[in-house]
């Protein structure tokens, strides 16, 4: 079927990063560096003067390096220059998940941000245990939701209704995988309110 | 959403961190050892020289000297093409038609997406789960090359609501911007908190 097909096609795009701003920087300091190459390129080729060095010069500067740097200053340069590279080889093969996930809709893709479903399940297990909003927290992971509570000193906390709460907060949300809920009640309570 | 080639960004910068990596990589072994760095200078030197060779072969007047000479300048440019090209693919066909109805007779009639959007807003006043909303519209490649506008409605979801109630909405939602334009389209809706939905609090029972 086309519709499922192309649906699940833009939920991918919405829920995953492009790496458009990572590519646009890597765009411009690659055109940069050949545009300064080519200016002193054509430069050397008409016989001006160089803006900083010369092609020539800064071929045998590179075949020199070894002997006029510093082996301390060399292995600094290496190792930034490999971390960088691996900093986007990284970027290039993973993921990028974005905080959003999927939720099954008959009609439209829907895609629905992380933060959403945090502030909706913090909102049911407030209002089960009749707590104030800043006692209760929620994180959302990849596959789990991790609910922390802090219970009002002095009155005991119902973790059933709680866990029951939240898990069907997010079972109504009826997403594309579901969480697992992960709930942990801190030993400390707040002062009442 | 637009047109960006994902695929296409990923392979430069894989490539490009594959390029910093192996240079990264070989100045820190060059740092490090000392026959690493004997072997840096015996190559590069035979790289110069090799250079030097091949200029005379395709000798040329002065002040030029060689066409080889020319070929440096010429790398440059092709280098600062693609990546101008790597530039100017991020992004593109977004569009403010929510749709097109072409018609040789009568002439093609668009509907701006302001107009969906004014829709919308409307149908979303009162409502207690969403405080915002937008919509956009872009090029979807169809089959057969056609192009077809997509719309992507983005709800801000007050802080706390189901997102299934506002989920719910989308879809009535949906099917109502689906009556008025005539047709069925393809539709994304996310549904964001952010800084609106900060900004506006939980809403209050009881």
């Amino acid at each position: 079927m086309g519709m499922a097909r192309t649906h699940s096609r833009i939920v991918r795009r919405e829920t995953h990063s492009s790496r458009a701003g990572l590519s646009a920087a890597t765009a411009v300091l690659l055109l940069a560096v050949f545009l300064w190459l080519g200016t002193e390129s054509v430069l050397a080729l008409l016989g001006q003067d160089a803006l900083v060095a010369s092609p020539g010069r800064l071929a045998d500067a590179a075949a020199t390096v070894p002997q006029t740097t510093q082996p301390g200053e060399l292995t600094a340069a290496g190792v930034a220059a490999a971390v960088l590279g691996l900093t986007l080889l990284v970027a290039a093969f993973k993921g990028g998940r974005k905080g959003r996930r999927a939720m099954q809709a008959e009609r439209a893709a829907v895609v629905v941000d992380d933060q959403v479903i945090a502030a909706a399940v913090s909102r049911q297990v407030q209002l089960t245990a009749k707590l104030a909003p800043e006692q209760v927290a929620t994180t959302i992971s990849r596959a789990r939701a991790q609910i922390a509570i802090r219970p009002t000193s002095g009155a005991p906390l119902d973790r059933e209704a709680v866990t029951r709460a939240a898990a069907e907060e997010i079972d109504s949300c009826r997403l594309g995988r579901n969480l697992n809920t992960d709930i942990r009640i801190a030993t400390e309570g707040a002062l009442g309110r | 959403m637009n047109h960006t080639n994902r695929a296409l960004n990923r392979f430069f910068l894989a490539a490009t961190g594959l390029v910093l990596l192996a240079a990264g990589t070989l100045t820190a072994g060059a740092g490090m050892d000392a026959g690493v760095r004997d072997r840096w200078s015996s190559v590069s030197t035979n790289l110069l020289g090799g250079w030097r060779n091949l200029r005379g072969t395709a000798p040329l007047q002065e002040p030029l000297g060689s066409w080889w000479a020319l070929a440096v300048p010429a790398v440059m440019l092709l280098g600062g093409a693609a990546s101008i090209m790597w530039l100017t693919r991020q992004g593109g066909g977004r569009t403010s038609e929510a749709t097109r109805q072409r018609d040789p007779e009568l002439g093609d009639t668009a509907v701006d997406i302001s107009y969906l959007e004014s829709a919308v807003e409307a149908a979303l006043e009162g409502n207690r789960a969403v405080v915002g909303s937008s919509v956009s519209a872009w090029r979807g490649r169809g089959r057969r090359r056609t192009t077809t506008q997509r719309l992507r409605i983005t709800l801000q979801a007050r802080r706390g609501a189901s997102p299934r109630e506002v989920a719910d909405l989308a879809e009535a939602l949906v099917t109502g911007i689906e009556a008025l334009l005539g047709h069925r389209t393809t539709v994304l809706v996310r549904i964001a908190g952010g800084t609106r939905t900060r900004l506006a609090g939980a809403h209050r029972t009881s």
